[in-house]
């Protein structure tokens, strides 16, 4: 599940990201974004089975993170989160995967949003992904488990549906 | 809201897209495959039109175009659509729009209708009929999937 994208309007060089080998701390993070470390995506993901990355400032503090996984040739993005608005964490993280994915001999990458997020899906397609699936009436199943995603969503719009999006690495 | 014309009909999709017909997931639609209604102003100019066609229970909305952006009139011509579909024993109403068309995503899917299917790269059989449809859009975004939207009626 992942958040639309804003342009990077700021040098991002003032950020690194490192492993987040902690899972008590990745646990803090997800579930107080997320509610809940169990991601959904193709099948459930658990705590300990996707690796984490968190974005630092120049300070140390963490500004983002992504949760990762491998699925047989396909990089997942579980969560993309930016903690800090405008700054070009997201697309940083999103880079960083991208990388990861080639890194670790993925075809394609693949993100997750919902019905009523346009500006991800216009995000997404202008970085070079494409809509692979829909999954009517997903959220639904996904809401017992993420406490914190909403009935209504972006523009109003109500959250019933998951969409995959994919980029070839 | 009053019937239009077939030439009223002709100029708008000439206009919007490309040509005298228009190709759905469910079907070629010409101008006599299809029921045309229009928005007017004081002097009875066009203001907006939408078609639609009625098979069985099931309404296709196959264009709606207003002339004038944020004035309601897309959403008045869509729900005379929907109330005439109705009435001709349409209990759900279907519609196409593309990937790259989020304000038809957002626009739709705040007046009840629902993600329905994706047809993959099915832009490009409709670009071999009308080849001047462009690969990507004003925005840059890649012009090829059609995504279907449908709502209870």
């Amino acid at each position: 599940m992942t958040e639309a994208g804003h342009g990077a309007e700021s040098p991002i060089h003032e950020f690194r990201i490192e492993p987040l080998t902690d899972l008590d701390l990745l646990r803090d993070l997800l579930r107080r974004r997320w509610g809940e470390t169990l991601m959904m995506f193709g099948r459930s993901w658990k705590l300990g089975e996707y690796e984490g990355y968190v974005a630092r400032d120049e300070k140390g503090a963490i500004v983002g993170l992504v949760t990762t996984a491998l699925q047989r040739s396909t990089q997942l993005a579980l969560t993309i989160d930016s903690f800090v608005e405008h700054k070009g964490i997201g697309r940083l993280l999103l880079d960083f995967v991208i990388e990861q994915g080639r890194n670790q001999g993925a075809r394609s990458l693949r993100v997750l949003t919902t019905n009523d997020n346009t500006p991800a899906l216009r995000y997404f397609q202008k970085r070079g992904f494409r809509i692979v699936a829909f999954y009517p009436g997903a959220i639904a199943i996904y809401r017992p488990v993420f406490m914190t995603l909403p009935e209504i969503g972006v523009d109003g719009i109500p959250v019933r549906d998951a969409i995959e999006l994919e980029i070839d690495l | 809201m009053t019937p239009a014309s077939l030439d009223e009909l002709l100029d708008s999709w000439r206009r919007h897209w490309r040509g005298e017909r228009i190709v759905t997931p469910r079907r070629r639609y010409g101008p006599a495959e299809v029921q045309a209604l229009a928005t007017r102003d004081a002097v009875g100019a066009v203001t907006g039109l939408v078609t639609f066609a009625v098979e069985g229970g099931l309404g296709e909305l196959v264009t709606l175009n207003p002339e004038r952006p944020r004035q309601g009139i897309g959403t008045a011509l869509l729900e005379a659509a929907e109330r005439e579909a109705r009435q001709q024993g349409a209990t759900r109403m279907i519609l196409a729009t593309t990937n790259n068309n989020l304000v038809a995503l957002r626009f739709f899917q705040k007046r009840g209708y629902h993600l329905a299917a994706l047809h993959r790269d099915a832009v490009a059989a409709i670009r071999r009929e009308k080849p001047s449809i462009p690969m990507t859009d004003p925005d840059g975004l890649p012009i090829r999937d059609l995504i279907d939207l449908e709502k209870m009626l």
